[in-house]
């Protein structure tokens, strides 16, 4: 397979179209783990260290991470006793307003920082990010430890953040002996599409499992607009989103959290694991004047050892709107504290549904409304979902990475769910907002990779100069002992820029589909798909074809 | 109308290496293309390849270009990845999302030209060498569009489809097959 150094033209390019006098073009440079800070850093001589990438880069610049392992021995400084921290990769260089500095991985591969093997007999920042206008993506981090023996300090971290302004995109942090993602300080960040998940503190002093949550945000007073946006958490130990003591308010929406309070990856509880979904705020149990009013909207939180949503002895009334809680202990807990320390119920709820296990607690007095446990009108059974599977959560991302498209929990037509909400100045369709957090009863396929066991034969592309369309083929061999038979999807993943398949029949997560409805693809068997493109720029056309068979 | 050829195509293609003996090289092909159909006017006798980014490499070399008549109406057209030149041979790879080569002629005759194709045998994408007259606007000639294309891929001799202005292959070529097969016959006798 050639590969071409595209992005470095093309980076220059843009800069030079939106340049005014002056304006120098932002640069491209390359990091890969076979790589030579000694180099130039370009896509045929990188870099070998994310150092030397901050050293050289300037707001505006992108760098790019090749695929592999990057395996971390040792941090940045030495432990000067045993409850120090050891910084790895710190990012103390803030890019600008409009000009972020872009640390990202390289299109179709993935970057693994792995800290696990580090012997530092203190606690460990994977990514120590203190700089604003950073914006990581792309990027899987694994592998922050704790030492036997240590019992000293409550967790290490994956990634740790005080800057501002900063972006975290599509990073898979996991396996770290602490919470995945940390935002300790800043402003206006945003956590998007990232999963976090199988983070475990065992030799936490407030005991094993006490402190590993999938995303922590603990940010300080006047610190607002931190948002977390089409994220995951799953199987940490703690929490799947926890705001406890965080002061400003903190938005969560779009984003799932199943299987907390366990061992990862079993359903043993882990007794000093609390094993909440979203755990929305608090401060410890103690009243706190001011306290932010932080926003839940549009998540899912099922099968959670506590509570699936959990405002933890807030003492404001946040928002939770268009959430739905399956098979949690219980699924909404609005424990509150007022000013003299008494329990009380706060939240302000609405539009949320709330199915299996223990549905509510701490509700009365909260201000709650259209909500499917308390609309005598509705009742919830599994004929009101497309599809009640609680498997399957984990599925790979769309191309964008957005979260996959499944009809898990997804509101079937008919349900007498939709539309019994109340308008709370959120998008819906039809004549009220549905209850859940899945908006809609449009049909969801659900959909698996069938890639690995085909054969695939990419034809060579052919002009037509009148259209000035490139046509070609792209067929699928049947390489397995299993028939499909049904929908069959192709989809062109990292397709070149500016290049468009003009015979689309869809897209999923900014990719284009094409759709066989109805198709017996047995072993042995071939499918082909006609291909026709527009290329202005007549670029070498670059994509990663993906088949996926429909499940009826 | 365009029509396929796959099994000549694959005969050519065993012929001609038989006869130069060299596992390398991929087949000769001898092309003739009548243009008295469009007689009087000029344009370019064009040779393109579509890269892709996956694609296995392929070159196709042109030669024994006959029957060219350049009035001074226009210039060829050197694009992409096109090396040599038309004295010696162009070499037309698939290394740029766009690679072309076109002679400009006066049309009205009878073009010729020779094209051997190198084909990475390692797994990739496809390659297409798409041959097509253009006018002096570089719009089709022929309403089928291309006149004859070498669909390729890796491992596999070229698929090969033309209308019926295209002649090929020529005689020559099948009297070079017989005695390259002959020699191959004696030369696999068993020995007593």
């Amino acid at each position: 397979m050639k590969i071409r150094q595209q992005f470095p033209v093309r980076s220059a390019l843009a800069a030079a179209l939106m340049s005014g006098a002056g304006w120098a073009a932002a640069a491209t440079y390359y990091v890969a783990p076979t790589g030579n800070d000694a180099n130039t850093g370009t896509l045929a001589a990188p870099w070998a260290t994310f150092a030397h990438a901050q050293a050289v880069a300037v707001p505006g610049d992108t760098v790019y991470f090749r695929g592999g392992a990057y395996v971390f021995h040792g941090g940045l400084n030495q432990c000067a006793g045993m409850t120090d921290t050891v910084n790895v990769v710190t990012l103390n260089k803030s890019g600008q307003a409009g000009k972020a500095i872009r640390y990202w991985a390289y299109p179709g591969e993935t970057p693994v920082f792995d800290f696990s093997q580090m012997k530092d007999n203190c606690r460990v920042k994977g990514f120590n990010v203190t700089g604003s206008w950073i914006h990581l993506k792309g990027l899987e981090v694994t592998g922050a430890p704790q030492q036997p023996g240590n019992l000293l300090n409550n967790e290490s971290w994956g990634v740790w953040n005080s800057g501002s302004n900063n972006t975290f995109e599509a990073l898979n942090t996991h396996h770290h002996m602490g919470p995945g993602m940390f935002i300790a300080k800043g402003s206006n960040n945003l956590v998007l599409n990232v999963d976090s998940h199988h983070n475990y503190d065992p030799y936490s002093k407030s005991g094993a499992g006490q402190n590993a949550d999938g995303f922590g945000v603990h940010i300080g007073a006047t610190q607002p607009g931190n948002v977390l946006r089409g994220c995951r958490a799953w199987a940490n130990t703690d929490d799947g989103y926890d705001f406890i003591n965080a002061g400003s308010v903190v938005t969560v929406e779009y984003s799932w959290a199943w299987r907390h309070g366990y061992y990862p990856g079993t359903t043993t509880s882990i007794p000093a694991g609390n094993g909440n979904g979203f755990k929305v705020g608090g401060f410890g149990g103690g009243y706190q004047a001011g306290a932010p009013q932080h926003i839940a909207r549009f998540n899912v939180a099922f099968n959670n050892k506590a509570s699936g949503f959990y405002a933890n002895h807030h003492p404001a009334a946040s928002y939770f709107y268009n959430n739905t809680g399956v098979n949690n202990r219980p699924d909404f807990n609005m424990l509150g504290v007022d000013a003299s320390g008494a329990a009380v119920a706060l939240g302000i709820l609405r539009n949320n549904l709330a199915w299996q296990g223990t549905l509510v607690s701490n509700v009365a007095g909260a201000d709650v409304a259209n909500n499917s446990w308390n609309l005598a009108s509705v009742s919830v059974t599994s004929a009101d979902f497309q599809s009640t599977s609680l498997d399957g959560w984990d599925a790979p991302r769309l191309p964008d990475g957005s979260l996959p498209a499944l009809p898990h929990l997804r509101l079937a037509g008919g349900s007498d769910l939709l539309d019994k909400g109340v308008d709370v100045g959120l998008p819906y369709t039809g004549a009220a907002p549905d209850l859940g957090a899945f908006e809609g009863s449009t049909s969801v396929m659900l959909f698996t990779d069938a890639s690995a066991g085909m054969k695939a034969t990419q034809s060579g592309l052919t002009l037509n100069r009148t259209t000035q369309q490139m046509s070609g083929t792209i067929a699928f061999t049947n390489q397995t002992t299993t028939t499909y038979d049904g929908v069959l999807m192709l989809r062109l993943d990292t397709l070149s820029d500016g290049v468009t398949l003009v015979n689309r029949s869809g897209s999923q997560g900014g990719a284009p589909t094409l759709t066989l409805p109805s198709t017996r693809l047995a072993p042995g068997q071939t499918v082909t798909f006609p291909l026709v493109f527009t290329n202005p720029a007549r670029v070498a056309i670059a994509y990663t074809p993906r088949l996926f068979a429909g499940q009826p | 109308m365009t029509r396929p050829i796959h099994a000549l195509a694959r005969a050519i293609g065993l012929a001609a290496l038989l006869a130069c003996g060299t596992a390398a090289a991929g087949p000769t092909y001898h092309v003739a293309i009548d243009t008295r159909a469009w007689a009087g006017q000029s344009g370019w006798l064009d040779f393109l390849i579509l890269g892709q980014a996956a694609a296995s490499g392929v070159h196709a070399t042109l030669d024994g270009f006959g029957g060219i008549d350049p009035d001074g109406g226009g210039a060829d057209i050197v694009l992409g990845d096109v090396a040599g030149s038309s004295a010696t041979g162009v070499v037309l790879g698939n290394d740029a999302g766009w690679n072309e080569f076109g002679r400009w002629t006066r049309f009205g005759g009878r073009l010729s030209f020779d094209v051997t194709f190198d084909l990475d045998p390692a797994p990739g994408a496809g390659s297409t060498l798409e041959v097509a007259l253009l006018d002096a606007g570089q719009n089709y000639l022929d309403a089928a569009g291309d006149v004859l294309a070498f669909a390729t891929l890796p491992g596999q001799a070229p698929v090969v489809t033309a209308t019926d202005v295209v002649a090929l292959p020529e005689a020559p070529t099948t009297a070079l097959w017989a005695t390259g097969l002959a020699l191959l016959g004696l030369a696999r006798r068993p020995r007593r």
